[in-house]
């Protein structure tokens, strides 16, 4: 496992060269005269996967990865990046089996643990939140938790309904870690658990010095609606939406700012205009895993104008 | 001229002195293996780190003068890591494991709290009650002043410099020139990051990056940002390996700014700016993932009047490598930027790729390719004393324009790809940065190795402005390679300060008019009853020293070896063949190929698809690929094997020889 492990960290050594200078291309020509004169080999054909990624030729990196995997089966790290090319690429049942046959190769924990949660992502990014957030589990009970677990945890928990769970979780990961964005997680999962009393504490403390501060005046707003407290959450909301107007560049938008207009446009009740931005947000960045909550909202909002179309007629 | 030979005197003359006092009796100086330097300042603490080989009783005591160091702090309150290879060893307690360096080296690290803000304090380590630094200026540390406090501020920015070559140490001694000349030293530094080439190792670590820099770190603090080199052994997601042995850098805020929770991101606060590192190498890039969301978190908290981001993958660069093209650099761009941005970042500070460039004021170039148009907001240099400087409103507002500088021009070899429309200076010469931020002004310098400044810009913050788009800014002039006559790619620029370790017209053992058995790259192959000729070797052209007479019609192909020494072969920075050829040529280093030019497929008695090549008269560089992996202290062997296209080929050249830059 050694070897393996020795050669995936020469491969992984994103700096592919022994030269600074040498570009991506330099080094897929470099690489694939080498392997033309001294044969194939698992580290050369990873680090050519690797420059291929760099510069978002995903076939053709799938394809070195596979290659690798041929001359090196027991490799976890390389059935771990044709998994991630594969995800990469949208082909999720591939990367599936791309991980599951690696799941039986690990010899320590990390390792194991590392696996799981590339599978989380397969299922995740396929729907299957049960499964992700089972894997996502497992990597936890295995492994020293990198930082992003916890969001993927938190989020995958989010999508099955485990608000408690979620907020208990992040809670005991923000004394962990210490990271800010681990507790604004904690805090978006008490408001989701429905602890609004703690959250609304913290988020006062962080409004206190913030210079931006239109996210804790919709978390605020959250919390606010929670409670029942609708007209202070709508003036909060008015605020940020006006925050955000003003830091928002229209024509160039920063996903992250989007993402929270649509989330205050649906606390206030503006349906289309939220939807816009979500599938606006969805368009920026290839994907939905930032914009949960505002997908949430949309949905409440959904059904809400149900109930009320229903009564009235 | 007569402005530059003061600044050179002066230069020489503070040397002097500190040299001088570093060699007073009553001390120890050669008790350390690394440092001490400094780390993670504050307004009110600083860590002091040092290495040694032997375990002390390390003990840290400073004052307001050398030589009234009335405070104290000792082996109690003083961190210890220990370099244990063997990870089954388990260590006493409270000593913590360093994670790659050498068996038996102690770090130590002493946390210095309880201090005034904005204040000088001189600092000297002792083991026990040995004094191990000299009893000198040189040993002492600023505190920060506290955040939000308007204080003027120098820092020195430099990028891609690892290489431990010549070129390192000329750009750091022009930084040490310049800021002698106008008597106003650095307060600090930021790397941008490849500053231990090739691969981050600890060794690499110390000869590159400690020992070239050790006068500036032992009195000033390195705020660095991972490259990719010191990616190949140091993962960011878990903040283990030699960089993070290294470097102490805040997880919890400590410097000011948001909990990261780890070391790979970062951000600290001085007077009125802040400093935000981003880990652009092994990090999630996207806007979901972890970095986004605490940098997006960071940005909205700070209060401060002016926002400076650092990292090592450029959003916008054409030099050794093209943003338009790269994954790392174009998800920074399209990413990461537009948080930047929206915050109200004003400058973005990058390297990895090895030129000086520097944008226009510009906003929103989000796309790929970048392009200018609608994007610039001042198209002018910048220069107080040319266009004049750029222009923001007072305080941080969003979208009101950053200025991008690429430094990774600070000691390995210099590339230029292609123009970026965005940069408005675009120089490829070696140097650093400096930048000074005194109020509503913020000032940038690149000052080249020569200690010349070859670029100035500034930025005031002032007012309510209102930015303008420009549609059809300014924008450099199209620059591409160039090709040579036959209209393929240049070759590879040999280093700047190499050795000669063959020498030119050198015996070689050849054999030709026949093929040798298929180990004869391999130094136990023997030659001895190899022929044993000058470089070069050939017919037909009139360059050649050992002449081949029967060649032409009877065989195409020429083997040559020679027997090499290597000093010290981890401290070689690049090792390469001089060489002009005739038609094409495979070199061996210790066995392993580490050159082909010419040949595509196959070697020896199978070489396949040979191309034409003349060799003019010209001989070009090609540096030896992974020659670290296969480099060795004493003998090393160097065989080469050359081709001609052809039996009809009217002549054929071998004449190599062999260059090193350590």
């Amino acid at each position: 496992m050694i070897k393996h492990t020795f050669i995936f960290w020469l491969a992984m050594s994103v700096c592919p060269a022994a030269f600074p200078h040498d570009s991506p291309e330099h080094e897929i020509e470099t690489l694939t005269a080498k392997m033309a004169a001294a044969g194939k080999s698992a580290d050369l054909l990873a680090r050519r996967a690797t420059e291929w990624r760099a510069l978002g030729e995903l076939n053709k990196a799938a394809d070195d990865w596979r290659e690798a995997i041929t001359l090196e089966p027991r490799a976890i790290e390389l059935h771990s990046e044709l998994a991630r090319v594969l995800i990469a690429r949208g082909d999720l049942d591939e990367a599936l089996n791309a991980v599951n046959s690696a799941l039986d190769l690990p010899e320590s924990d990390p390792e194991r643990a590392r696996l799981w949660m590339v599978r989380a992502e397969v299922h995740e990014n396929a729907g299957r939140y049960q499964q992700a957030l089972a894997d996502c589990a497992s990597a936890f009970g295995h492994g020293t938790a990198q930082l992003d677990w916890y969001l993927t945890h938190a989020r995958l928990q989010t999508r099955c309904g485990k608000y408690a769970e979620c907020a208990a979780d992040l809670k005991a990961g923000h004394e962990k870690t210490g990271s800010a964005v681990v507790e604004i997680e904690w805090i978006e999962a008490m408001i989701d658990a429905g602890h609004t009393h703690e959250a609304l504490a913290r988020i006062e403390t962080h409004l206190a010095r913030a210079r931006w501060r239109a996210g804790w005046l919709i978390r605020r707003a959250r919390a606010l609606i929670t409670r029942g407290d609708e007209t202070r959450a709508r003036s909060d909301l008015h605020i940020a939406l006006a925050e955000l107007e003003r830091r928002l560049n229209l024509a160039r938008p920063d996903p992250t700012l989007i993402v929270e207009r649509g989330l205050a446009l649906a606390l206030i009740g503006k349906a289309q205009a939220a939807a816009d931005d979500l599938a606006k947000a969805k368009q920026l960045t290839g994907t939905t895993t930032g914009s949960l909550r505002l997908e949430r909202a949309l949905q409440r909002e959904s059904q809400k104008r149900a109930v009320i179309s229903g009564a009235s007629s | 001229l007569h402005t530059r030979i003061n600044r050179a005197l002066a230069f020489l003359l503070c040397l002097e002195v500190v040299q001088a006092l570093a060699s007073q009796p009553g001390h120890r100086t050669n008790a350390f293996s690394r440092g001490p330097y400094l780390q993670l300042a504050t307004h009110e603490s600083i860590y002091i780190v040092w290495r040694t080989e032997t375990k002390m009783t390390p003990v840290v005591r400073w004052g307001a003068s050398p030589d009234k160091l009335d405070r104290t702090i000792n082996d109690a309150a003083i961190i210890t890591r220990f370099g244990e290879t063997n990870k089954g060893v388990r260590l006493p307690p409270g000593v913590l494991r360093l994670h790659s360096a050498p068996q038996g080296t102690y770090q130590y690290e002493a946390h210095v709290t309880g201090l005034r803000p904005n204040t000088k304090y001189f600092y000297g380590v002792f083991d026990d009650k040995t004094r191990l630094t000299a009893p000198d200026e040189s040993h002492h540390f600023h505190t920060h002043p506290i955040p939000g406090t308007n204080k003027p501020m120098r820092l020195w920015i430099v990028g891609d410099s690892g290489t431990g070559r010549e070129t390192q140490s000329t750009v750091h001694d022009a930084m040490l020139q310049w800021t002698t000349s106008d008597k106003r030293p650095i307060d600090f530094y930021l790397h941008v990051g490849d500053m231990a080439y090739s691969r981050g190792k600890d060794v690499e670590f110390q000869t590159r990056f400690f020992e070239v820099y050790e006068p500036t770190l032992r009195h000033v603090v390195c705020w660095p940002a991972m490259g990719n080199h010191e990616g190949a052994t140091s993962k960011g997601t878990n903040g283990v390996g030699p960089y993070y042995d290294a470097y102490v850098l805040p997880t919890r805020g400590e410097a000011g700014g948001l909990a990261s929770g780890m070391e790979a991101i970062y951000s600290f606060d001085y007077g009125r700016a802040h400093f935000i590192c981003l880990d652009s190498h092994d990090l999630d890039r996207r806007p979901t993932a972890m970095m986004a969301q605490w940098l997006k978190a960071d940005l909205e908290e700070t209060h401060a009047d002016w926002i400076l981001a650092y990292f090592h993958h450029p959003p916008y660069t054409k030099g050794s490598h093209d943003s338009d093209r790269e994954k790392q650099l174009i998800q920074m761009r399209t990413y990461i930027m537009p948080i930047l941005e929206s915050g109200g970042v004003d400058v973005v500070l990058t390297g990895h790729s090895h030129i000086y460039e520097r944008s226009m004021l510009m906003d929103g170039a989000y796309t790929t390719p970048t392009i200018a148009e609608n994007v610039i907001l001042d198209d002018g240099d910048g220069d107080p004393a040319g266009d004049g400087p750029y222009r923001k409103s007072a305080g941080i507002n969003p979208n009101e324009g950053t200025v991008q500088v690429v430094a990774g021009h600070g000691g390995t070899t210099l590339r230029r790809k292609g123009t970026m429309p965005v940069m408005r200076k675009i120089i490829v010469e070696h140097g650093s940065v400096l930048i000074d931020i005194d109020g509503d002004t913020l000032t940038g310098m690149m000052i080249n190795k020569y200690g010349e400044r070859r670029d100035l810009f500034s930025i005031v913050k002032r007012g309510q402005v209102t930015p303008a788009r420009l549609a059809n800014p300014w924008q450099p002039p199209f620059w591409a390679p160039p090709k040579r006559p036959d209209g393929s790619d240049p070759a590879h620029e040999p280093p700047e300060d190499f050795y000669v370790t063959i020498e030119k017209h050198s015996p070689w053992h050849y054999l030709a008019g026949e093929h040798p058995g298929t180990n004869w790259m391999k130094p136990s192959y023997d030659v001895s009853d190899w022929k044993v000729g000058e470089a070069g070797f050939g017919f037909g052209d009139n360059d050649d020293r050992t002449v081949l007479s029967n060649m032409h019609s009877n065989y195409t192909t020429v083997y040559i070896r020679r027997n090499f020494e290597i000093e010290q072969a981890d401290q070689i920075a690049e090792i390469g063949l001089m060489i002009s050829y005739d038609d094409a040529f495979i070199a061996y280093l210790n066995g392993h190929e580490v050159v082909r030019a010419g040949i595509k497929l196959g070697s020896g008695r199978n070489a396949r698809d040979i191309k034409t090549h003349n060799a003019k008269g010209r001989y070009d560089y090609f540096p030896f690929k992974d020659y670290d992996k296969y480099l060795k202290d004493g003998t090393n062997v160097l065989a080469i094997e050359g081709h001609n296209k052809d039996l009809e080929s009217t002549d054929f050249t071998l004449d190599p020889y062999l260059i090193v830059e350590d």
